[in-house]
Order: structure tokens, then C-alpha cells, then sequence
């Protein structure tokens, strides 16, 4: 492999960072296959040296998308972190991210629940203006306000619940990815 | 002892190799590997982590020969964090020290 096709793997495995991220990864690898010639190696020996492209491409995707996930938590960069270090030969990420969306997906019916009860606690306390109601006004009123109050509390409850579990994914996340390069100091022989 | 020296291994050498003067990555590269069997791959993304987290800062500088090169370059949180995980480390070795060497005993 001579460095233009290196360098052309690299480009297309790092494919999905913003343009100016894959330049300035790429920059560090052509310094270092230029200065490497400089000092009497020959170019493809350098490139042996480096490893599989792709494999490298797959390491700098991984950084940058924990480092986006640690800045902003969001579903999306969480789930593009998780699948990096997936992709990483982090195996034991198959069975995490299965648990990863069950447990988002109750935490976001238990927020719809509340947005359910809040609604209903409306209707119910405005009930009485619109259909003939057996039951007294203020007793439809203070049903309604405990309803809202629920749903208000069964929302607030399951965002800082999603807050939290979001926060111990990246930890174990980082966690992963680091202990993956002790690995390498250790056993990597390539 | 910390547990976090564990992953800091890689992080402490190159902070180190670091501390007292500024490298580029080929230098860094050359002298890690002389100690270290790592494939020369993975230097460049812990450089960029390392960046992004602030422990070092990067800029361009002319060479005589051959290319310009990308200097790598410790800031003070850099420095900071080099001395704090070297205490680390050297607590951690001196526990393993005593047990290997209390064994007979």
C-alpha cells in the first residue's frame, strides 16, 4: 500500500465526521509518512507500521463521537458513541445497546404517561362546562389538579431519570474505549 | 491506589515523553516505540483526545528538512495532570514492589 492509497482508505473509513475533522486527521499521517522518508524509511515500511487504515479510521471515529457525547448528551450522540465503540471490536456493546433503548424507551413511555395524565387532568377539570357531569364542579376541579400535578411529576421524575442513565452510559462507554488502549500497550502485536 | 492509572498507562508516557520540551508526532512516535510495542497508528487519535481534553495544545512550525511539522506541546493542565498520574503510577508499582518482594517472608 503506498501512502495515496493510505491515505484514500483512511479518508473514505473516516467518512461521517464534519470535512475539516477527516483534513486534520489526515494531516498528522502525511507528516509522518513525509518526515519518515526524510529520515531514510522507505514509504511502505512506514505504512506497515501504522496498521490497518481502516482500523485506525474506526479509533478516531470512536474519540470524536464520545467527545461529542460527553459535550452534548443528546439520544443521537449517545447512540453514535455506542455504535463507534461497537465498532471498535467492543463486543460486549451488543448486549449494552439493546439495554441502552429498552430502558430509554420505558423512561420515554413513562414521559408520555405524564404528558397522558396532565391532558386528562385538564379535560376533567373543564369537564364540567361542556357535558352534563353527575359529580359536583369543585370535585371535578380538584381531580383535575391532582391529575396535572401527577403527570407534572411523573414527567419531571422520567427526564432526570433519562438525565442520569445517559450520564452512566457514557462513563461506561469511556471506560470501554479506554481500556481497549491498555490492551493495545500490552498485547497488540501489529 | 486509583483505578484510573490503569487507563492512563499510554497517557502518562506521552505526557511525559511531553513535559519538558514540545515534540512533533514522528519524534513522539519514534521514542514510544523504542519502549513500547503499540502499532504507530494509535498514537495520533490519544494525541487528539488529549488535545480535545486540553492537556496540550498543537502549532506549526518550518522545518529545514522536509515538511513543516505539527508540534505537540503541553499546556499547565497538561503539566498538572503528567504529575498527578506519575504519583499515581509510582505509589502503584511500590504496593506491587512490597508484595513481590514480601512473599518469602
Amino acid at each position: 500500500m503506498n501512502k495515496v492509497q493510505f491515505l484514500n482508505t483512511m479518508r473514505s473509513s473516516l467518512r461521517g465526521l464534519p470535512k475539516e475533522e477527516i483534513e486534520d486527521i489526515l494531516y498528522d499521517y502525511k507528516e509522518h509518512i513525509e518526515v519518515g522518508i526524510t529520515k531514510g524509511k522507505t514509504e511502505s515500511l512506514i505504512i506497515d507500521e501504522f496498521g490497518s487504515p481502516r482500523k485506525i479510521a474506526k479509533k478516531h471515529k470512536a474519540e470524536f463521537y464520545m467527545g461529542e457525547a460527553v459535550r452534548e448528551k443528546t439520544f443521537k450522540t449517545v447512540t453514535r458513541a455506542l455504535m463507534a465503540g461497537f465498532g471498535l471490536g467492543l463486543l460486549n456493546l451488543i448486549f449494552v445497546f439493546p439495554i441502552f433503548i429498552s430502558i430509554l424507551s420505558v423512561f420515554f413511555s413513562l414521559f408520555m404517561t405524564g404528558i397522558a395524565l396532565l391532558i386528562s387532568g385538564f379535560a376533567v377539570a373543564i369537564s364540567p362546562v361542556f357535558t352534563f357531569n353527575p359529580f359536583p364542579v369543585a370535585a371535578c376541579i380538584t381531580a383535575g389538579i391532582a391529575l396535572i400535578s401527577l403527570g407534572l411529576l411523573i414527567m419531571i421524575g422520567s427526564f432526570f431519570l433519562t438525565k442520569g442513565f445517559v450520564k452512566i452510559t457514557i462513563t461506561y462507554l469511556k471506560s470501554n474505549i479506554n481500556l481497549i488502549k491498555i490492551k493495545e500497550v500490552t498485547y497488540d502485536e501489529d | 491506589m486509583n483505578i484510573q492509572f490503569k487507563k492512563g498507562v499510554l497517557e502518562l508516557c506521552v505526557l511525559s515523553l511531553l513535559y519538558e520540551n514540545e515534540k512533533y508526532g514522528y519524534e513522539l512516535t519514534s521514542i514510544l516505540l523504542e519502549k513500547i510495542n503499540i502499532s504507530d497508528g494509535t498514537i495520533y487519535p490519544l494525541l487528539r483526545r488529549l488535545k480535545q481534553d486540553g492537556y496540550v495544545n498543537t502549532y506549526i512550525r518550518e522545518s529545514s528538512e522536509g515538511p513543516a511539522r505539527k508540534y505537540y506541546q503541553l499546556t499547565e493542565l497538561g503539566k498538572k495532570t503528567q504529575i498527578k498520574l506519575k504519583e499515581q503510577w509510582l505509589d502503584f508499582i511500590q504496593s506491587v514492589d512490597d508484595i513481590i518482594k514480601g512473599g518469602s517472608c
